[in-house]
């Protein structure tokens, strides 16, 4: 196993609910950790009788929301002026980017849902919604919603592989894997609408 | 129109994948049941299930004594005065930290570890 997921483990371990709610919560704002491979593990802690399981979730959703409406709010309230100063100027002029800009905000609902599983791409998906100003109430209930899904999936699957988590990565894999690949007929499938939409405009 | 094409199709493409890789999923899922990986908790009871000696071999050095005590029910004590650990954040530090501090290779620290967590269920398992 890496020695990141390693040291992350031994973090769990140590800190416990604390741990959880701390890699749960910067997962979800910036890093692209395996939160998943946490999370399950986190479960199979849990069936071993070394943590709670219902803590073991609340815990990680109370993380992943909190780590998500803080990315979201932050690129809303300073995300134009940041991208200014890094010198991305040019970039938010560009046709790519108002397009980008108008799927995410049309898309909102399902995007910010289905990104909740693809622990690697939903931080940027929360700073796209927050400067594509997507209503804070929208972002905010799919969001939670796709958390709750997300965290019961991989934490009871950790809790009922109990100390067999780890000898069933590959099952986690492909289930990771059906996910992403998913969220990615979807988009392309929505990405497909919005353009024929604005070109029937 | 020509844009528009790759778009349907690549869509098209990974749908077939999905599709494929859920089969494949659900074949996993039925098999890893029927071979009886699930652990049978009861629904809502949050009853745990402790390791016996048998799950020693899945020691790994990112474990805490804290966690190898509690899940193998073992005495609080029992690691550290086996192996004479110093430490002070004793339970709460890891395999690795203790075999790096004692400059013991992880590989014979853990099979030490392992070791020794059968022989106190070997002498406490009435004969």
């Amino acid at each position: 196993m890496s020695s990141l997921l390693d040291s992350l483990l031994a973090f769990t371990l140590l800190y416990k609910y604390w741990g959880l709610f701390g890699t749960a919560f910067v997962s979800s704002l910036i890093l692209p950790i395996p939160a998943s491979t946490l999370l399950t593990a986190a479960g199979g802690f849990a069936s071993q009788g070394f943590l709670n399981i219902y803590s073991v979730l609340v815990v990680t959703l109370l993380g992943s929301i909190l780590g998500d409406v803080t990315g979201f709010l932050i690129a809303r309230r300073y995300g134009d002026e940041l991208l200014h100063i890094i010198g991305f100027r040019r970039l938010m002029h560009a046709r790519i980017y108002k397009e980008t800009e108008g799927y995410i905000r049309d898309f909102a609902p399902s995007l910010v849902f289905l990104s909740r599983f693809l622990t690697e791409v939903s931080p940027a998906v929360n700073i796209l919604a927050g400067l594509s100003e997507v209503p804070f109430r929208t972002f905010f209930i799919f969001a939670s919603a796709g958390e709750t899904t997300y965290v019961l999936l991989y934490g009871a699957a950790g809790y009922f592989l109990g100390s067999q988590w780890e000898n069933n990565l590959f099952f986690l894999v492909k289930g990771g894997l059906v996910l992403l690949t998913l969220g990615l007929s979807v988009s392309l499938l929505q990405i497909y609408v919005y353009r024929k939409n604005k070109n029937t405009d | 129109m020509a844009k528009k094409i790759p778009l349907l199709f690549l869509a098209g493409v990974t749908l077939l994948v999905f599709l494929l890789l859920l089969s494949s999923f659900i074949k996993d899922l039925t098999r890893l049941h029927r071979g009886g990986v699930f652990v049978n908790h009861g629904l809502f009871t949050s009853r745990s299930r402790p390791l016996t000696p048998v799950n020693a071999d899945m020691i790994q050095g990112w474990m805490t004594f804290d966690y190898i005590n509690k899940v193998f029910q073992l005495p609080a004590d029992y690691l550290k005065t086996t192996f004479d650990i110093k430490e002070t954040s004793y339970p709460r530090v890891t395999i690795a930290k203790i075999a790096r501090a004692k400059s013991e290779s992880l590989t014979f620290y853990l099979d030490a570890v392992k070791a020794a967590i059968r022989a106190f269920s070997a002498s406490s398992t009435p004969h």
